[in-house]
């Protein structure tokens, strides 16, 4: 993968100005929805066939479900004791940084590919268990000694993996295509439209855990800590090319 | 305007260097250290044969815990102590007059004795009271292992939380812990909220800590008689593992502790 990403790299540069092109001579604001979350971005030319764009999204969590089947014992160390139903909230989007090469087969058409990586978070959905009964206020799952527990009934954790990146730091290298300029010539507004997918390798649940003096640090959470883990990782398992769709607006500054 | 900028940045750097240091928690040595000890008696106490004084602990957070055996069974009992030149008073149990490595103990009923006393030295820091933040318990014998946090330590809280997850209750002692402390004279003290204690001996060798009770213990059957100690973002870690007293589950109990003036 680290292979693909350094090919797709040196095809952006392969593509990027040569002697007498313009570069960065000209800047756009960006702004854009999708399933990368509400983005903002920068874009300026390199030259007449590479664009590149830096910028930072959110997520806006308009995609999601409820699973509304969810049980757990009122006491978690005892299964005698009666169920209690603790609906599951799922949304999807992401919160991180992103830089992002489009490349222009063409000097002046809009089709483009596009290479560049996602950086920061790991989650690509959130998830959230409600109405959790008091115990779980007190029980939680220990993770190298930072415990992952409900707080006032709710339980939260992320869903998404590090792709390249470090122990909870993401570095997500993302291939796709799409049409549209950020930067038009003659043109102070422009529209831009991209389908791709990230790499984000195995994906795991993450989590927010306390640790004894009470330090936090997001956590991932094994089936090593909790055996029953094992049927989110077989699931967990298609997700790890992670589908990307967005559109965006961009205006021309000079 | 550029330079002075720079300057002040390169200032800044050792500063920036040196808080990225691990974690340096310092504590104030406690207020009673240079009255802390321990009494042995010297003699037995003739007028109460069936009660008699094994030993008074002076804790340097202002801890006292007389151990008093009675019926052949060990006792603890605690109280906050003060100092009044070489007074010592001790609500409930009376005072001592302090002369060097001598002492006089004028119970507040009953006739007085001799002791020797044995000033503590403070040569750790972990010697001093604690009280408790919050404790950590990770219990094995689950399918998975259960960690469960509660703030303070109320037995109440903690017998219904284990009563509701299917273990038998009453093994857990009524009221709470109230703090823990170590001392210069190498005891432990869990001092509890109805003015009882355990107390045992105790030898603290860096982050280790070996320890044996005197008597009967009210709350821990230890597997192994360690513990592991350290100092984190202005708190003391106490690890204990070991078993709860009639339960056969076994587990580790991290206690989060503040420093007592």
């Amino acid at each position: 993968m680290k292979k693909l990403l350094f090919l797709s790299f040196a095809a952006a540069l392969s593509f990027c100005p040569v002697a007498g092109a313009q570069v960065f001579n000209h800047l756009a604001l960006g702004a854009g929805i999708g399933t990368d979350g509400l983005a903002f971005e920068v874009a300026a030319p390199l030259g007449r066939h590479v664009q590149v764009r830096a910028g930072y999204g959110t997520a806006l969590g308009l995609i999601g479900y409820t699973v509304k089947d969810i049980s757990v014992p009122e006491h978690p160390g005892n299964s005698a004791s009666a169920n209690v139903n603790v609906p599951l909230k799922v949304n999807f989007g992401m919160s991180d940084a992103r830089l992002l090469f489009n490349i222009y087969p063409s000097a002046e058409g809009g089709f483009h590919f596009t290479v560049g990586a996602f950086l920061g978070s790991p989650n690509v959905a959130r998830t959230e268990f409600t109405n959790m009964p008091s115990d779980y206020n007190n029980v939680g799952i220990d993770v190298g000694g930072y415990l992952v527990k409900a707080s006032s009934g709710t339980l939260k954790a992320g869903l998404g993996g590090v792709g390249l990146g470090g122990e909870t730091f993401a570095v997500k290298p993302y291939v796709g295509i799409g049409f549209g300029r950020a930067i038009r010539d003659g043109k102070r507004v422009s529209f831009t439209f991209d389908l791709g997918a990230q790499y984000q390798g195995k994906v795991s649940l993450w989590a927010r855990g306390e640790g004894v003096t009470g330090r936090t640090r997001t956590v991932r959470l094994t089936e090593k800590e909790f055996s029953s883990l094992k049927d989110v990782d077989k699931y967990a398992s298609y997700a790890t090319f992670w589908p990307t769709l967005n559109f965006r607006v961009y205006v021309k500054l000079f | 305007m550029k330079k002075t900028f720079l300057l002040a940045a390169v200032a800044a750097l050792p500063v920036l260097f040196a808080c990225s240091k691990g974690d340096d928690t310092r504590f104030e040595d406690p207020r009673f250290i240079q009255y802390a000890g321990r009494l042995i008696p010297t003699g037995t106490k003739a007028d109460a044969p069936e009660a008699l004084v094994e030993s008074i602990e002076l804790t340097e957070s202002g801890l006292f815990v007389v151990g008093t055996r009675t019926d052949g069974k060990l006792t603890f009992n605690t109280g906050a102590y003060s100092v009044s030149g070489s007074t010592y008073t001790l609500p409930g149990f009376g005072t001592i007059e302090l002369s060097g490595s001598s002492a006089t103990v004028n119970p507040a009923s009953g006739a007085s004795f001799t002791a020797s006393f044995r000033q503590a030295s403070g040569a750790n820091v972990a010697y001093r009271g604690w009280s408790i933040d919050k404790i950590r318990a990770t219990v094995n014998g689950f399918h998975d292992p259960v960690t469960a946090e509660f703030k303070g330590c109320n037995f109440a809280e903690i017998s219904k939380f284990l009563e509701d997850n299917g273990h038998k209750g009453g093994y857990l002692p009524s009221g709470s812990l109230n703090s823990i402390s170590f001392t210069g004279t190498g005891s432990i003290v869990f001092a509890y909220s109805d003015n009882t204690a355990d107390l045992g001996d105790c030898t603290i060798s860096g982050s280790d800590v070996s320890f044996s009770w005197q008597g009967e213990t009210r709350l821990f059957e230890l597997q192994n008689g360690k513990a592991t100690i350290e100092y984190l973002d202005g708190k003391c870690i106490l690890k204990v593992e070991g078993s709860l007293k009639g339960s056969t589950t076994s587990g580790t109990v991290t206690f989060v502790l503040s420093p007592l003036a």
